[in-house]
């Protein structure tokens, strides 16, 4: 049975999503059936990525302090938005 | 039987590992590849082995504790297997009908051009990683390149490499560069010994014909490439790298000991650096100040010119970690041989007798102007130094000056933190300058830089291997220009110094010294041997051979 559901978050990571925080988001994302975009509202003109690209989500250009909103569709599209929720929440620390 | 190929020194060391091929193969040989399955399984299947080569390299590197380098090879891995790069080589596969060679190329070339596009430095420094990924899917297509060993122990071989690509693959952990073009001097080289990989370069074409795959030793110091050495000879110079690096510690030892000769004169070890990020390393080889920061490299590599903002924080880092010792800056340095993507291309016939350096910034001076800005507003950080590049004539300084006061007023009336009074100085570099030194009024310091300076004096073009081994910068000509430019700087109180790759050879170094030119610049990795040289000797051996290296060619 087919969701939709939608968040939007601070990213507070020093880093902002670069390199390993945009993989973790990316391996996150990846682990779900639900199609899963995200844009950065705080970059004029941002259109939403698809947030299981690695390439998609650098492009998006999220630096320190900036709201990204991430939006799922599918079956597990709400639990997807709450493992993207805790990640960014705990600044990225990898999870045991 | 081994192989041996001669080229020049590019930076020094002795490298063992194997040889890997960066240069792809024609795309014709590539086009008449039999592919079993459709074009996009065989995609996949490619995409599977960089990935799994990627992922490989970066639990090894976890596995030494190197958490930074694997976390750059596991988002590389992602990159390679990234759904966007998929779609993009599908539609042109399968829409356009082109190649997959070249469906790779295009696709990977507009996701970097994409990132360039942003104004984010750190993501601009990412299109490198898409460039790489690009690079790894053509090499696993053309199958000249077992990606396994691509970044490992690798002695890169190419035709040339790019500043681009050398400072790609310092990130790599590779064990050498062996080049078929390019000179001691040249990009490469430089960028080479700042980070400490043994690199040689000059090979000539037959180094084209090296196959991938095979193990070869870099003897760098003598510009040697042995392919498939024998159990003799890697015996030999592994007890030779030995030594050379029981010798490195204990002239790393010295650091910190004041630098003077036998006889107590001293002596000023500077190092040549093209990124703030180079401070630690210079700090680390005992320099005593920055000689030469070159700032082509914040500007190259990108689709917009860095704005005053992030040159600012750039150099403000340089000079926080320099903490208060002297940091001469050199403005832009472009034409010549170094050109920027974004800036029109001039209808030179002689790039390097034509718009380069300060001559470039007379004819654009907006980015002249923002760099002036970023600079006198990250002066009062530390001992900042302005050097004027290709100055010929005393207009070109007193252009510079006019312009160094019209941002300063502009500072002033804006309220920003800065400082106005910063020694400027010009790159004795051209014959002229280097003839009239006393008819530059108003400049606080010279630094000769002996690359140039030699290559204008001798007429020879120092990007042509075949020239530079001919007609080489410690000939005669050289040091008696140098004596000259020093007795013309010790006459105005004018305090000289030399930045070019002359100083890193301990012998020239020596005469130098003995030119009164006491002040060196010169890659990080050079010092402790130079600085050990010239400890050795009293200040008359060194007017000795200064005088020996004005009168003949000592071989």
């Amino acid at each position: 049975m087919s969701e939709t559901h939608e968040l939007v978050l601070i990213v507070s990571h020093p880093n902002g999503l670069h390199l390993r925080p945009a993989a973790l988001f990316v391996r996150t994302a990846a682990r779900f059936h639900s199609t899963i975009t995200v844009s950065n509202l705080s970059r004029v003109g941002s259109l939403p990525v698809d947030a299981k690209s690695m390439f998609g989500v650098m492009q998006l250009g999220v630096a320190e302090g900036h709201t990204i909103e991430v939006h799922s569709a599918g079956d597990d599209a709400a639990a997807a938005l709450v493992a993207i929720q805790r990640l960014v929440a705990n600044d990225f620390e990898e999870q045991a | 039987m081994t192989r041996l190929l001669q080229g020049l020194s590019g930076a020094p060391g002795i490298a063992f590992g194997t040889t890997v091929r960066l240069d792809l193969p024609s795309p014709v040989l590539q086009t008449a590849l039999p592919l079993a399955g459709g074009v996009m399984e065989h995609f996949t299947r490619l995409q599977a082995q960089v990935v799994a080569a990627l992922q490989a390299v970066a639990s090894e590197l976890r596995a030494e504790g190197k958490p930074d380098e694997a976390a750059i090879l596991a988002a590389q891995a992602l990159l390679a297997n990234d759904p966007a790069l998929t779609a993009e080589v599908r539609r042109r596969v399968l829409d356009e009908q082109i190649p997959l060679v070249d469906a790779i190329q295009a696709a990977t070339g507009a996701m970097t051009a994409l990132l360039r596009s942003l104004d984010d430095p750190y993501l601009r420094e990412r299109a490198g990683d898409v460039l790489a990924v690009g690079k790894q899917l053509q090499q696993a297509l053309s199958g000249t390149t077992p990606t396994h060993t691509l970044l490992t122990n690798a002695i890169v071989i190419s035709h040339d490499l790019t500043p681009l690509e050398t400072a790609t693959l310092r990130k790599s952990g590779i064990a050498g560069f062996a080049t078929a073009g390019g000179t001691t001097t040249g990009h490469v080289a430089i960028l080479a010994r700042a980070l400490g990989i043994p690199a040689v370069v000059g090979l000539g074409e037959a180094l084209m014909d090296v196959p991938a795959g095979v193990p070869a030793i870099l003897v760098a110091d003598s510009g040697l490439l042995m392919i498939e050495p024998s159990s003799d000879e890697i015996a030999l110079y592994t007890a030779e790298r030995a030594t050379r690096q029981a010798a490195e510690s204990r002239r790393l030892a010295v650091v910190g000991v004041p630098a003077t000769t036998r006889d107590g004169s001293p002596f000023d070890l500077w190092a040549n650096i093209g990124h703030p990020s180079e401070a630690q390393t210079a700090l680390r080889y005992g320099a005593s100040g920055i000689g030469l920061l070159r700032t082509e490299f914040l500007l190259l590599d990108r689709a917009a010119p860095a704005g005053e903002d992030e040159q600012y924080a750039a150099y403000a880092e340089l000079l926080q970690a320099m903490a208060d010792r002297p940091v001469i800056v050199r403005t832009l340095d472009v034409g010549g041989d170094k050109r920027l993507a974004y800036l029109p291309e001039l209808d030179e016939a002689n790039p390097f007798l034509g718009t380069r350096g300060i001559r470039w910034a007379i004819r654009f001076p907006d980015m002249f102007r923002a760099q002036l800005r970023a600079l006198l507003r990250a002066a009062p950080r530390g001992d900042l130094r302005i050097m004027l590049p290709m100055v010929a004539t005393p207009e070109d300084v007193s252009w510079a000056r006019g312009e160094i006061e019209g941002v300063a007023n502009e500072l002033a009336l804006s309220g920003v933190d800065y400082r106005a009074e910063v020694p400027v100085g010009i790159m004795v570099e051209t014959p002229a300058a280097a003839i009239t030194l006393d008819r530059f009024g108003g400049i606080d310091f010279c630094s000769i830089g002996s690359n140039d300076l030699a290559q204008y004096t001798l007429a020879a073009d120092r990007t042509d291997a075949t020239l530079v081994q001919r007609y080489r910068s410690d000939d005669p000509a050289i040091f008696r220009l140098l004596r000259m430019v020093a007795a013309s700087a010790a006459r105005l109180a004018l305090p000289v110094s030399l930045c070019g790759e002359l100083a890193a050879e301990p012998q020239h170094a020596i005469a130098l010294v003995g030119l009164g030119i006491g002040k060196l610049s010169m890659s990080p990795s050079a010092i402790p041997q130079v600085r050990e040289a010239l400890q050795s000797v009293s200040l008359s051996e060194t007017k000795q051979r200064a005088a020996q290296a004005c009168d003949y060619h000592q071989e």
